[in-house]
């Protein structure tokens, strides 16, 4: 061994002696240096911010009931501290009869208004809030003298005491973050909704940065600083004298290239633990998996670095070498790019990501928000309304199937995910109706404001979910003075006052979100998930939806969630991957199941029985939970199943579960006897058959060492979707797959291949 | 004496499976005894060393055998015995003599401590003591010689290849080079030396084969070299008289017509083959009324041999 070890130690020293160190050394100094300064301040919410406001008419409303009430309040309260000017404003607002225009204007007079409040040293009184639940820090607050308490204590104090009185209409608020440099302050508290400061730099921040960092310009520096050790090594004059030794040929290639990585290896370790110590003294975030995944960028390095050295050896030239490497780089870019836009343009948005069956009518909905009806005798997915380009960004409200005397009508709207409600959050209908062989799409009505889903209910009415309430459809189709009224700009404002739709709500239904809402068919029951807590709603007897239960299942509330109603079960699936089952009449929590700690859950359906729930997770995995069943049985991966990789579910009328899966194929399986009842593999188009035939084969085998990114970013996450922050509220928000071993199982067989057919080719070659 | 190399019907053909072939040697049979210093002697291109690099298992060989220290040629057991100084040595820039000599001493299997010991005694043997922590980038070509051979010598081979050793050295290092020669010999290494230089070879070496085309022409002592030229007479003669005259008596002679004149004396040099053609050369000198003003005889050398060797064209040269 000691020959090759001096032949490593070699590589140390022309890296030390020459100016290949200094080349990424410096580099990575003056990038430590730079971050070192900078910190963050957390700043615990105080002031209301506009969006913090759920529903200000609501509240507007509330306040105003309360403060005719003989009993002291809450609300009581507040309004004896606002100025006539702000009372008449508030009672403005709270006129149902009051234009769109003035409550928008108002919306912000109400914000200005319990911010002065949170101000005001006055605002609490025991007995107005004595019915009120505090927590332990706001209740250590009103046991101080408000008159002993700092400015940003009393502003805590006062806003927690307004949430508490009113979590309906005024939402938590994340805390406020200040970027400090050198202990200066470099910005303004700024809040991030939905979103936990470090966790987005540890899981978002982290990984791009040093994505780019070491797999992209580190590689690329490591690449030609490194280029040259080789060459060198078989210069004519040093290589006979090399090789007279005794030592085996391949052995001592291998040590010298085994030496760059090794040096290479320093370099990165030297950045990783440098950011590591800085992410976690300056900013908290002590992120283990920076130290696992060095190992991966050495590979990455590694393997462009196996071109370079074996066409270094051969070629004996060093700028061949690096030639070499960068045109392996580039190769392997061109196609991930080809592959990336065929994916992201021409496959990914056609993909199916939601099922609905609406008397018994299978309806599928694209990613890029098309919708397409299961056509059984032609076993062909029919395309019913077409939407073009990359997943979309929009949501599909519905679609609900509807018979109408003119014939079947479909039912569907689009909304942004992000949307949080206002007035211009008011998805437009779109009514399909078949024409020959194919759907002809025309304009309805504007839906109500923040519309989340659309529903038919077992009178055979339509209603509409929102974040204000709950209403019954009356009419839908447009008509042409409702497109609404002139502003002189380039938009209208929408006209109220017709009767499209009638609240059927109760009185205090708001959904500050992230919000998610099921029905059960039979009964038209209502599940409703909102902020961390889950809710059921029954249709009483009146026509009027009235609460049954609610119940908080988990504390932090920013995270988005879906749930799913059946029988006598609800279940709820959080982000953060937790699968709870309740009881649908108490809410009561039954259990709670985590099967995937790599992904997340990302859809929940119900069979009409509530016998079996059906989660699909992001990594494509399906588990199901069966009520009635003891032990493993009652959360499982049905073993049956042979599908892997699905990506809608939904059940019909019968119970059957229909699976999509690869594309467009879909089965129908009985989860009772667990068994495939039918399964179909529709056409491709020529565009989809070219990618599937070569495209995607192609991409598989040729290394893409760029893709080990992903497993870099796994063995920092250990997650094996992306998990932006960004996304925490949007159960639905396309997770990433990370896909972490693939990459490294088809580049890890390229890296030995080249490495071995190069030591081969140097055992044999005459020097 | 122990054949330390044993070489039989030795080839090599570069090429040999693409088409256009080059016989580096052809049918090359030779023995290097234990203890001798061995000279191999050719003009560019013979194959001396194709024929160095295929015992130290740096090129393969086509056909016949090759053995080195009882091993085949490119066994490790036999090369961690060898010490090799290439033709051209390059040592990449960032040793100085110092680390030069750990990284050699490693690759020939010492310890560092074992290189510690000895590498400042064998710099100080080639004059590189003083300069051993400068980088070899500020080394002369001699200088970096010089270290090539200290490299040669750190892990006491038995048997030494030298390619060219005084390349690049100037009087003094090559008379070092010299001693340096003799003293391994005396200590019963075994040198094989490969050189162009004639008179270096003729002053240190036992044995000398001369290549020439792949093909081993001689093997041999230099006295026994020599004898390739034995009878023949190396003149020169100084004559005065009618240069056109000179020019007659030379082509009638079959002898090179040219000459040097110094003052009005005219001066040649050459060799006739034997007494008799002198005679007739010195007849026809007179006849031609030219004066013999002086015939001197040279004493016939290793470089007459090679000459004689090599000057003959192959016939078989690809």
């Amino acid at each position: 061994m000691r020959p090759y070890v001096a032949l490593i130690l070699d590589s140390f020293r022309e890296a030390v002696v020459s100016w290949t160190l200094w080349l990424l050394v410096v580099p990575i100094t003056l990038i430590l240096l730079g971050l070192a300064p900078a910190s963050v301040r957390e700043e615990v919410a105080t002031t209301l911010e506009s969006h913090e406001l759920v529903s200000p008419v609501k509240l507007a409303r509330r306040i105003r009931a309360e403060a005719e009430g003989t009993e002291p309040s809450p609300g009581k309260r507040i309004w004896s501290l606002l100025t006539s000017t702000e009372r008449k404003a508030w009672e403005r607002i709270a006129d149902p009869g009051s234009s769109p225009g003035e409550r928008v204007q108002n919306r912000s007079r109400i914000r200005r208004a319990l911010n002065r409040l949170i101000e005001s040293e006055d605002l609490y009184d025991a007995d107005a809030w004595r019915g009120v639940l505090l927590d332990k820090e706001t209740q250590a607050l009103v046991n101080q003298d408000a008159s002993s308490l700092d400015r940003i204590d009393r502003q805590r104090r006062n806003r927690l005491l307004l949430q508490a009185a009113f979590p309906n209409y005024i939402s938590k608020g994340g805390v406020r973050v200040v970027i400090r440099y050198f202990g200066f302050d470099v910005t303004s508290p700024f809040t991030m909704p939905g979103v936990r400061f470090r966790t987005f730099i540890s899981d978002t921040i982290v990984p791009a940065v040093s994505g780019f960092l070491l797999g992209n310009i580190g590689v690329f520096i490591a690449i030609m600083v490194t280029s040259s050790i080789t060459p060198q090594l078989f210069e004519p004059g040093s290589l006979s004298l090399l090789f007279s030794k005794p030592i085996v040929r391949s052995v001592a290639f291998l040590a010298k290239f085994l030496g760059g990585c090794a040096y290479i290896f320093l370099c990165t370790a030297y950045l990783n633990i440098g950011l590591w110590l800085i992410l976690g003294w300056r900013f908290g975030v002590w992120n283990s998996g920076w130290w696992t995944s060095i190992p991966v960028f050495l590979f990455i390095f590694a393997v462009y670095y196996s071109v370079s050295a074996s066409v270094g050896a051969l070629s004996r030239n060093a700028i061949v070498a690096v030639a070499a490497a960068v045109l392996f780089w580039t190769a392997g870019f061109a196609i991930a790019v080809t592959d990336g836009f065929y994916v992201r343009l021409s496959i990914m948005p056609q993909e199916i990501s939601h099922l609905r069956q609406d008397r018994g009518k299978t309806l599928a909905v694209t990613k890029s928000g098309g919708l397409l009806k299961w056509n059984d005798d032609q076993h062909e997915w029919q395309s019913v309304s077409e939407r073009f380009g990359a997943p979309s960004s929009m949501r599909v409200v519905g679609p609900v199937w509807v018979e109408t005397e003119g014939g079947e009508r479909i039912l569907v709207a689009r909304r942004f995910a992000r949307a949080r409600g206002g007035m211009f959050d008011r998805p437009r209908l779109e009514i399909l109706s078949p024409s020959g062989e194919a759907w002809e799409s025309t304009n309805g009505i504007r839906l109500p404001q923040g519309t989340l889903d659309l529903f038919t209910i077992p009178d055979g009415g339509v209603i509409a979910v929102g974040i204000d309430g709950i209403y019954r459809i009356h009419r839908w189709a447009s008509e042409e003075e409702d497109e609404g009224v002139p502003t002189g700009f380039f938009f209208k404002l929408p006209r109220f006052g017709k009767r499209e739709f009638e609240p059927i709500g109760p009185s205090d239904w708001a959904l500050r979100g992230p919000s998610h809402v099921a029905i059960d068919p039979p009964t038209g029951r209502l599940a409703v998930y909102d902020g961390g807590e889950v809710a059921v709603y029954r249709m009483s007897e009146r026509g009027k939806y009235e609460q049954v239960g609610r119940t908080t299942v988990t504390s932090d509330g920013e995270q988005g969630g879906a749930v799913a109603i059946g029988g006598t079960t609800v279940v709820c699936i959080l982000v953060d991957g937790d699968v709870i089952e309740l009881d649908a009449t108490t809410l009561k929590k039954r259990h709670t199941y985590r099967r995937e700690p790599k992904s997340q859950p990302r859809q929940v359906v119900a069979a009409r029985d509530g016998s079996t729930f059906a989660v699909l997770y992001h990594n494509h995995t399906l588990y199901l939970l069966r009520p009635q069943a003891k032990g493993e049985r009652r959360y499982e991966r049905p073993s049956e199943l042979p599908q892997r990789r699905i990506d809608a579910v939904g059940f019909d009328e019968q119970g059957t579960l229909q699976l999509v899966h690869h594309f467009r194929r879909i089965a129908w399986f009985d989860p009772k006897s667990e068994k495939m009842v039918r399964q179909y593999q529709p056409g491709l188009t020529w565009s989809q058959w070219i990618y599937f035939t070569i495209v995607r084969p192609l991409d598989r085998i040729m290394p893409q060492p760029g893709e080990l990114k992903n497993t870099a970013q796994y063995l920092m996450l250990k997650k094996e979707t992306t998990d932006g922050d960004f996304n925490r509220e949007d159960i639905e928000a396309p997770r990433e797959s990370l896909n972490p071993w693939e990459p490294l199982l088809a580049t890890g067989v390229f890296f030995v291949l080249v490495l071995g057919l190069t030591c081969l080719v140097i055992e044999r070659k005459d020097f | 004496m122990t054949a330390v190399i044993e070489l039989r019907q030795l080839e090599k053909t570069y090429g040999a499976r693409f088409g256009r072939k080059v016989h580096a040697l052809r049918g090359v049979s030779l023995e290097v005894r234990e203890g001798e210093i061995f000279g191999l002697l050719g003009p560019n291109g013979a194959g001396k060393t194709t024929l160095v690099k295929i015992l130290l298992g740096i090129v393969r060989r086509y056909r016949g055998s090759a053995m080195l220290l009882g091993y085949r040629a490119g066994d490790r057991r036999g090369r961690r015995r060898v010490g090799y100084l290439p033709e051209n040595l390059t040592i990449p820039g960032h040793h100085n003599a110092l680390s030069a000599m750990m990284l050699y001493g490693q690759l020939s299997g010492l310890s560092r401590r074992d290189v510690r010991a000895r590498r400042m005694k064998l710099l100080e043997q080639v004059g590189l003591a003083e300069r051993a922590r400068d980088s070899v980038r500020k080394y002369s070509k001699g200088m970096r010689q010089r270290l090539g051979l200290a490299q040669v010598l750190l892990h006491d081979p038995e048997l030494i290849f030298l390619d060219e050793p005084t390349d690049g050295l100037d009087p003094v290092g090559r008379a070092a080079v010299r001693d340096l020669l003799k003293q391994l010999s005396a200590e019963g290494r075994t040198v094989l030396l490969n050189s162009h230089l004639l008179q270096e070879v003729e002053m240190v070496c036992h044995r000398v084969a001369i290549l020439h085309l792949g093909q081993l022409r001689r093997t041999g002592t230099v006295a026994e070299l020599s004898e390739v030229t034995a009878g023949q007479l190396r003149l020169r003669i100084r004559v005065k008289g009618d240069p056109h005259r000179l020019r007659m008596v030379l082509d009638e002679s079959e002898l090179p017509p040219q000459w040097t004149v110094q003052e009005d004396e005219m001066v040649w040099q050459g060799v006739v083959s034997d007494q008799q053609s002198l005679d007739r050369l010195i007849d026809r000198l007179r006849q031609a009324d030219l004066s013999i003003l002086e015939i001197a005889r040279a004493r016939a050398t290793l470089e007459d041999a090679f000459m004689r060797l090599v000057e003959p064209a192959d016939p078989q040269a690809s």
